[in-house]
C-alpha cells in the first residue's frame, strides 16, 4: 500500500514538469501585489482600472522574460513595500512569520510536558490522583447505577 | 413617526434589559421571589422593544422615510423590494441593531427553555450575563450607533443612494447577514452558562451538558453564514475566488475556529471531566472574538490605525472586548482550584489525546489568522511603517495546519478512549488508508499533477474512509440511527469538510484564468473550451442600467454584465457556467471605449468549486443530525466501557 501511494504522489510530482506556463505567473503573481484603491484586495481579485492595468503591465514583464523578483521589485519601487501582500521575512516584519512557528513548538511542548507529567503521576501512585473519597464516590455510582438497571429489568 | 417608534423600542429594550438584570440579582441576594419574577418578566421587554426598533426600521424604509439618518444614507426609491428589505442590515447602525434582536431572541427561547428554573442560580446568572450582552448592543444603539438619527432633507432632494451595489446584485446578500449573525450572536448563551458556572462556583459538566445543542445550534449557523459568504464572493465579486483572507472573512473565521476546537474538547471534559479551564477559555475566547470581529469590522481601524479615532463606536467595542477579557480571566483564576481536574490522559494515542492534537491545531490556526489579521496594525502603531499582509501568507501558514487537520480527521475516529495499541490501530486503519491510496491513484490518472494537491486528496480519501467506516459500522449496528447522535452525525460533518477540503485543493491548485479583448464575431479557445462573442445587449431596471455581452461557450450563451446603478457607481455583475467537474466564470471587465473597440472579459476555469457549497451544505446536514438525541443517554458516572441498556433488557 505505502509503495502504491509513494509512487503515485512521486509520478504526480515529477510528470508536473516542474516549469510553470506564463498564464500560471502572471496569475501567482498577480494575487502578491495589492491593489493600490481597493480595501485590502490583490490586484487578481480587483476589477477596477488600476488593477486591470497592473495586470496587463505583468503580463507583459512576464512576457518579455523578467523574473519574479525583478517585477515585484518595480512595484515596490514604485508604490513602497506595502503593494506586496507577503510580508518581508527579515527584520521587524519577520516576526509576523517566526511568531506562529514559535507558538505552535510551545503549544506542542506544553502537552508534550502534559503528558510525561501524567505519565510520571500514573507510573507513581498506580492510579493518577485517586482518593479514598474518590474511591467511594465511584462505588457509590456502581451500585446506583447496577440498582437502577435492576430496576429496570425487573419492571 | 419611525423616529419616534423606532427610538421608543431602543430605549424599551436598553432599559429592560438593565432593570432586568438588576432585579433578577437583587432577587437572589435577597432571596426574594417577587423580584425575580419582576426580572423574567422585564426580560421580555427587551424582545419587544428590539422588534419594535426593527420594525421601525424596515418601515422608514419600506415607506422611504428620507428624515431618518440610515434611510437618507441607505435608502433609495429604486432598489427592488428584498433589497430594500435586507438594507436593513447592510450598513452599520443597522446591523447593530440586527446583532441586538438576535440577542433578544435569544434571550427569550432561553427565558422559555429554562423558565421551570429560574430559581436555579446558574440558570439565572446566565439570563444576567445576556442581558448585559444585550444592554451593552441596546446601549450602541442610544449612543454611538444610533439608527434613528434625524437629518434635514436638503433642498432638491430627489432620491438616495440605495445601499451599495455589491449588496443588492445578489439573493445571497439578503440572507447571510442574518445567518452569519445567528451563529455568531448564538455564541452568547454558552458564554453566558460558561460566566454563570463561574460564578455560582458549579464548574463540573452540568453546564456543558445544559449547552450542548444550544452551541451546536450557534456553530451550525456560524458555518452555513461563512459559506454563504464565501458563495456571495464568488459569485459577485468575479475574480474567480471565493476567500480573501479579507479581514471582515477573517473575523467571521476566528470564532469558527475557537468554537470548533471547543465542541471537540468538550467531549474530553463530558467524558473524563478534565481541561476545564481549557474549554472555559476556549468558550469565553469565541464570544470575545465576536466582538473583536465586530470591532475590527465596524471601527474602520483596519483600513488605519489612524482612522480609529473618527469612528465612535471603536473605543467603546474595544472597552467590552477589554471587559469579556478581564471579567474572563479573573472569573477562571478565582476558581482556579476548583477547575483543577482529577485525573490524566494515558496515552497521546487515544480519543483525549487526538482531541488534545485537534485543539493545538485549531488554536494555532486561529492565532495565524489573528496575528496575519491585525500585524499590519501593530508594525504601522510601534514603527509608523505601512505593510500589507494578505492572501499568499495566509495561504502558506495555514496550508500545513491544514493537512495536519486533514490526517487527524482520518485517525482521530478510530481511536478509543484511554489507550490504542499499534495493532488495534492498523485493523482499524487499514481500510481508510486504502481508500486514501485508491483517491491518490484516481486523481492521478485523471491527470492532477502536483505534490500538495496530491497530498491532500489522498489525505481527503483517507479521513473519509475513516469516517464512512463509522458510520457503516453505526447502520449495521443500529440501522437509520446510525446516522444521528454526536458521533455519526459529526462524522457526516467531516465528510462535508473534506468535500470542502477537496474542492479548495483543486480549484486552488488548478485555477486557470485569461483576459481577452473581443468585438462582435470574434472566437478564442482557452481551458478546452470555446468563447463566442455575439454582441452586446442593454436592458434597464429599476436601480440599474445592465449591459452584457452575449458570450456562447461550447453552444451555451452566458451574459456577464456590468452594471449602472443610478448613484453612478458601476460594478460587474459576473456569469458562472456551473459543472460538477469544473466552473466557468465569466466577468465583463471593460465596454468599449475610445481606446478600444473591444470589450475585455476575463475568463477563470476551476475545477470543482460546485463541492464547496454541496460541502457546506453536508456539514449542516451533519450538524442538525448529532443535535438529534439518540435514543439511549449515556450517563457521565457509567464507566466507558459499560455496555448501553437497551430498551430491549429493560422491557
Amino acid at each position: 500500500m505505502a509503495i502504491i501511494a509513494i509512487a503515485a504522489l512521486t509520478f504526480g510530482t515529477i510528470a508536473d514538469g516542474g516549469t510553470r506556463t506564463e498564464g500560471e505567473r502572471v496569475t501567482a503573481l498577480t494575487s502578491t501585489i495589492r491593489c493600490p484603491q481597493c480595501r485590502g484586495q490583490s490586484v487578481a481579485e480587483s476589477n477596477v482600472t488600476i488593477a486591470r492595468e497592473i495586470r496587463a503591465d505583468i503580463r507583459t514583464r512576464v512576457g518579455a522574460g523578467e523574473t519574479d523578483a525583478q517585477i515585484r521589485q518595480v512595484y515596490i519601487d514604485r508604490f513602497g513595500r506595502s503593494i506586496v501582500l507577503t510580508p518581508d521575512g527579515t527584520g521587524f516584519t519577520g516576526l509576523v512569520w517566526i511568531i506562529p512557528v514559535v507558538a505552535a513548538a510551545l503549544a506542542v511542548s506544553v502537552v508534550g510536558f502534559a503528558f510525561s507529567r501524567w505519565r510520571r503521576e500514573a507510573s507513581s501512585t498506580g492510579e493518577p490522583g485517586t482518593s479514598s473519597a474518590d474511591r467511594q464516590l465511584v462505588d457509590r455510582a456502581r451500585s446506583e447505577r447496577k440498582t437502577s438497571a435492576s430496576r429496570r429489568t425487573s419492571k | 413617526m419611525n423616529v419616534a417608534l423606532g427610538d421608543a423600542g431602543v430605549v424599551a429594550a436598553f432599559v429592560a434589559a438593565l432593570t432586568a438584570a438588576i432585579s433578577l440579582i437583587a432577587g437572589h441576594v435577597r432571596d426574594d421571589e417577587a423580584l425575580r419574577r419582576t426580572g423574567i418578566r422585564v426580560a421580555w421587554v427587551v424582545l419587544g422593544g428590539a422588534v419594535v426598533a426593527s420594525i421601525a426600521l424596515e418601515r422608514a424604509l419600506i415607506t422611504r422615510d428620507f428624515t431618518v439618518r440610515y434611510v437618507f444614507e441607505n435608502g433609495s426609491h429604486r432598489t427592488p423590494p428584498l433589497y430594500n428589505f435586507a438594507t436593513a442590515w447592510s450598513s452599520l447602525e443597522g446591523s447593530i441593531l440586527l446583532w441586538g434582536l438576535v440577542v433578544a431572541l435569544y434571550l427569550s427561547v432561553v427565558l422559555v427553555k429554562f423558565r421551570k428554573r429560574m430559581g436555579d442560580p446558574l440558570v439565572m446568572w446566565a439570563t444576567v450575563v445576556i442581558l448585559v450582552v444585550a444592554a451593552f448592543f441596546f446601549g450602541l444603539m442610544i449612543g454611538p450607533a444610533d439608527p434613528f438619527q434625524t437629518v434635514t432633507i436638503p433642498a432638491g432632494f430627489i432620491d438616495g443612494p440605495g445601499p451599495n451595489p455589491l449588496l443588492q446584485d445578489n439573493w445571497l446578500m439578503a440572507v447571510h447577514p442574518p445567518i452569519l449573525y445567528l451563529g455568531y450572536v448564538g455564541f452568547t448563551v454558552p458564554f453566558a452558562f460558561a460566566i454563570a458556572a463561574l460564578i455560582t462556583g458549579r464548574v463540573g459538566e452540568g453546564w456543558l451538558l445544559e449547552t450542548r445543542r444550544w452551541t451546536l445550534f450557534a456553530w451550525g449557523f456560524l458555518t452555513v453564514g461563512i459559506i454563504l459568504g464565501a458563495w456571495w464572493a464568488y459569485d459577485v465579486l468575479g475574480w474567480g475566488g471565493y476567500w480573501g483572507w479579507d479581514p471582515v472573512e477573517n473575523a467571521s473565521l476566528l470564532p469558527w475556529l475557537t468554537g470548533t476546537a471547543y465542541l471537540h474538547s468538550v467531549m474530553i471534559q463530558e467524558r473524563r471531566g478534565m481541561l476545564r479551564v481549557w474549554n472555559l477559555s476556549l468558550l469565553c475566547a469565541t464570544f470575545s472574538l465576536t466582538i473583536l470581529g465586530t470591532f475590527i469590522t465596524r471601527s474602520g481601524v483596519i483600513e488605519s490605525v489612524h482612522a480609529f479615532s473618527e469612528s465612535g463606536i471603536g473605543p467603546v467595542l474595544l472597552t467590552f472586548f477589554g471587559v469579556i477579557m478581564v471579567v474572563s480571566v479573573g472569573l477562571i483564576g478565582w476558581r482556579g482550584d476548583e477547575l483543577r481536574a482529577p485525573g490524566s490522559i494515558d496515552s497521546p494515542l487515544s480519543r483525549e489525546g487526538s482531541f488534545l492534537a485537534n485543539n493545538v491545531l485549531f488554536a494555532v490556526f486561529a492565532f495565524v489568522v489573528l496575528l496575519g489579521t491585525v500585524f499590519p496594525l501593530i508594525v504601522e502603531s510601534l514603527r509608523d511603517e505601512r505593510i500589507s499582509v494578505g492572501v499568499p501568507y495566509f495561504d502558506r501558514m495555514t496550508m500545513p495546519i491544514g493537512m495536519a487537520l486533514l490526517f487527524l480527521m482520518a485517525v482521530a475516529p478510530v481511536l478509543p478512549w484511554r489507550k490504542a495499541s499499534g495493532e488495534l490501530l492498523r485493523t482499524r486503519l487499514e481500510w481508510p488508508a486504502w481508500a486514501g491510496v485508491a483517491v491518490l491513484v484516481f486523481a492521478v490518472a485523471v491527470g492532477a499533477r502536483g505534490a500538495t494537491p496530491l497530498l491532500a486528496f489522498a489525505l481527503a480519501g483517507f479521513a473519509a474512509g475513516a469516517a464512512i467506516r463509522q458510520i457503516a459500522l453505526a447502520t449495521r449496528r443500529n440501522g437509520w440511527r446510525g446516522f444521528v447522535g454526536r458521533t455519526n452525525g459529526g462524522m457526516i460533518v467531516h465528510l462535508g469538510v473534506i468535500l470542502i477540503a477537496v474542492a479548495l485543493a483543486a480549484s486552488n491548485s488548478y485555477l486557470r484564468q485569461a483576459e481577452f479583448t473581443m468585438v462582435p464575431g470574434d472566437t478564442v479557445t482557452f481551458a478546452e473550451a470555446t468563447f463566442g462573442f455575439d454582441g452586446l445587449e442593454v436592458t434597464d431596471q429599476s436601480a440599474k442600467r445592465v449591459t452584457a455581452a452575449l458570450i456562447t461557450v461550447d453552444g451555451e450563451t452566458m451574459r456577464p454584465a456590468i452594471s449602472q446603478y443610478a448613484s453612478g457607481q458601476t460594478i460587474g455583475t459576473p456569469d458562472t457556467s456551473v459543472g460538477w467537474t469544473r466552473d466557468i466564470q465569466l466577468a465583463l471587465i471593460a465596454l468599449p471605449d475610445e481606446n478600444s473597440e473591444g470589450v475585455l472579459v476575463r475568463a477563470t476555469s476551476q475545477p470543482l468549486i460546485v463541492w464547496l457549497w454541496n460541502g457546506g451544505l453536508l456539514m449542516a446536514i451533519g450538524t442538525a443530525l448529532s443535535a438529534f438525541p439518540t435514543r439511549f443517554h449515556r450517563r457521565p458516572t457509567d464507566p466507558v466501557s459499560a455496555p448501553v441498556v437497551s430498551s430491549a433488557a429493560a422491557g
